[in-house]
């Protein structure tokens, strides 16, 4: 082989014009087509698609702004045509960037409600009481279940040595509120006497407790203040939760 | 027939265990849930840190506070901001946002091959299915370059399906398990693909998989943990040169996370890393140690004294034990098995400690055993290659013993409810260690 066709290509040209000389004119003329596309630009579709890919990136900015989506929409893409050759694969990745960059979806944000405000307190007003009811449903059952338990009355709030606690159905025991984080919880163990516990909670003189404002849901019901049952042994525990109810005047 | 039974046998357990996992968690928002002060004597904030509710026709469900973030953020990912004179607060973040916005990035994604019709909410969920099933893929797939033992290949399959780190979290928004998806789409595009390219290809994959994993809970830095210790223990394959250029685009990447950041003015969280402090006070404390000086109030690596060695990594390692503790054991006998890939068993102990490091130089001890889930990851390797080589041992002997084996394990992924909650939150005991929780308002009941 000597001159031009010791290149492979021009052996390609000159075999693939000669090969094509059979066929019909409009065939011929596509095969010389492909064959132009395949040598001129074959090797440079890396550099094609990411040039593609850039003015569809600019263009995405001109339109929406939407910076960081663009900025993904480009890393996938560029991450794609790094790793695979395969034109369809390619232009897959090229439809992609324009459907996820070009264009916007308006998806409204779903209604929320807001509640609380995290570490938002309730203060107990000089003469205010405050009542919670449990119905200690299918205790004796799960007790059955799971053998005995060690109850308690978790609160979480502030100066909560500051809380005169009334019970009815069951016995307290006395604890020390702990700090956690900017207030205090306060775990006072409890043995129940009977299937109702009430606790009554007011404010002692020269103090100023206040319970943490929580966000505890169920169904459309909000359990907003923080003081709950909690039954615990090894296997199980029980946990149960009540709204208060808030008297003046220091009155039941 | 007996030739294929250990294969269907396995393949139909990793079927099966797909399936219940996915009906007993997919309706539990688990992210929310463990926040409840009720799973922990310690203290939670009540009513589960937080302070809104989505409006759902069944009624209110919270929305943790660290939620909403990635929730707008996904919104906001579909929308056209041209009409914005300022795009500061475009994209919000109580934390560090660069953690999590991939997250936010794929749910909107889903989204919009919905053409809108599909909530956010519902995208987190097939987001979450979605990284799930391809984490499952990968696996299955490095196991087999790694090992080429198909029945290998279908125990870690099998195991990662049961996960709780995954299987907990279908109804996340925070995608905290990012890191662990993105190391084995990481390590699976490098084996299969990127090792295969010319350079300047491999150098464009990297800078865009760079940037991609530093928007995904730490993802890059076990990536390149990976590959550091794979060129420099395999560097008789010659193809350190990829890999130097892959190294190289890290910077580059971080340089334009940092321009996007500053364009929407948050900040990276990167920049919320001590490193300088840290190190400094680790080198003054070392130096004492070796002059033999009191190390009384002097810190190493954000812990007193050498406590970081003593407590910490202990700790660390005893949270895998706690998660799993026989796919620890045949995890390590696994990846002694084999002399060539003893260099994996490195990389898991590298991964271990990495995982923790973020907290480490930020200069917070707490504790989060799911930072060990990288580690996890070559566990599970190393488990699923011992059940493959014992069930290939005597059909059907083999095959009993590693399904047992296999069924063993997953058990202690997926028995207990709250001590998988606890393994991914808390670790050790942190969070309440009941076997079962029965909460009542009123006369509603939920069962944990």
């Amino acid at each position: 082989m000597d001159g031009l066709t010791r290149f492979r290509w021009v052996r390609k040209v000159v075999g693939g014009v000669c090969e094509a000389s059979s066929v019909h004119p409009l065939g011929r003329l596509a095969g010389l087509a492909a064959f132009v596309w395949r040598q001129s630009f074959a090797p440079y579709t890396t550099s094609l698609f990411l040039v593609a890919g850039l003015a569809v990136g600019g263009l995405a900015f001109l339109v929406t702004r939407n910076l960081l989506n663009i900025a993904y929409g480009m890393m996938v893409y560029v991450a794609v045509v790094a790793l695979v050759s395969s034109r369809s694969w390619r232009l897959a990745a090229l439809a992609f960037l324009v459907a996820t960059t070009l264009f916007s979806v308006n998806r409204p944000m779903q209604e929320m409600r807001h509640i609380n405000n995290l570490l938002e307190m309730a203060p107990f007003a000089p003469d205010e009481a405050r009542a919670f009811t449990f119905d200690l449903i299918d205790f004796a059952r799960r007790q059955e279940q799971c053998g005995s338990f060690e109850g308690a009355v978790l609160i979480q709030g502030k100066d909560l040595a500051g809380l005169a606690i009334e019970v009815e159905g069951g016995e307290l025991s006395d604890a020390t509120p702990r700090g956690f984080y900017s207030y205090q919880r306060l775990l006072l163990p409890i043995r129940p006497t009977a299937g109702t516990v009430r606790l009554r909670f007011t404010a002692k003189k020269g103090h100023h407790p206040q319970l943490l404002l929580g966000a505890e849901i169920s169904g459309n019901e909000l359990y907003p203040q923080a003081v709950y049952l909690s039954f615990t042994n090894r296997h199980c525990r029980i946990i149960y939760h009540a709204k208060p109810e808030i008297s003046r005047g220091g009155s039941r | 027939m007996t030739s294929k039974l250990p294969r269907i046998s396995m393949a139909l357990c990793l079927a099966a265990t797909m399936i219940l996992a996915l009906v007993a968690n997919i309706d539990r928002d688990n992210e929310t849930i463990n926040t409840k002060p009720y799973f922990s004597d310690d203290g939670l904030y009540y009513g589960g840190g937080a302070q809104s509710a989505f409006v759902t026709p069944h009624g209110l469900e919270l929305a943790m506070v660290e939620k909403l973030d990635l929730f707008q953020n996904a919104h906001t990912m579909l929308y056209n901001l041209s009409g914005h004179a300022s795009h500061v607060g475009d994209y919000i973040s109580q934390y560090s946002p660069d953690r999590y916005f991939t997250s936010s990035y794929l749910a909107s994604i889903v989204v919009r091959m919905s053409f809108g019709a599909m909530s956010v909410r519902t995208a987190y969920i097939v987001v979450n299915v979605g990284l799930w099933v391809a984490s499952i893929f990968f696996i299955y797939r490095l196991s087999c370059f790694l090992f080429g033992n198909p029945l290998a290949s279908l125990a870690s399959a099998t195991l990662l399906a049961g996960w709780p780190l995954f299987t907990l979290m279908y109804q996340s928004m925070k995608v905290q398990y990012g890191a662990v998806v993105y190391l084995l789409a990481g390590m699976y595009l490098y084996e299969y693909y990127v090792d295969r390219q010319p350079l300047a290809r491999q150098g464009m994959f990297a800078l865009t998989f760079w940037w991609i994993g530093l928007n995904c809970s730490g993802g890059a830095a076990y990536l390149l943990f990976f590959l550091a210790v794979r060129a420099l223990v395999r560097w008789r394959d010659g193809r350190w040169v990829g890999v130097a250029v892959i190294m190289a685009m890290l910077p580059v990447a971080v340089f334009l996370q940092g321009q996007l950041l500053a364009h929407y003015r948050l900040q990276s969280l990167l920049q919320t890393f001590s490193y300088g402090a840290v190190l400094r006070e680790s080198l003054v404390t070392l130096k004492m140690a070796i002059m033999g000086e009191s190390l009384e109030g002097r810190k190493f690596l954000s812990f007193y004294g050498f406590s970081y060695f003593t407590v910490q990594v202990p700790r660390t390692a005893l949270s895998l034990w706690h998660g799993n503790a026989l796919v620890v054991i045949l995890g390590i006998v696994g990846l002694l098995l084999r002399r060539d890939r003893l260099w994996l068993a490195l990389v898991a102990v590298i991964a271990l400690i990495v995982g923790f490091l973020p907290i480490t130089f930020i200069g917070n001890p707490y504790f989060y055993a799911q930072f060990g889930g990288p580690a996890m990851v070559f566990l599970i390797l190393g488990s699923g290659l011992v059940l493959g080589r014992v069930a290939s041992f005597r059909a059907p002997a083999g095959t009993i013993v590693a399904l047992a084996g296999l069924i063993a394990s997953l058990w202690l992924f997926m028995s207990s409810y709250v001590n998988a909650l606890d393994y991914f939150y808390g670790g050790l005991g942190y969070l309440n260690q009941s076997d079962h929780v029965y909460v009542y308002h009123g006369r509603t009941l939920d069962i944990y």
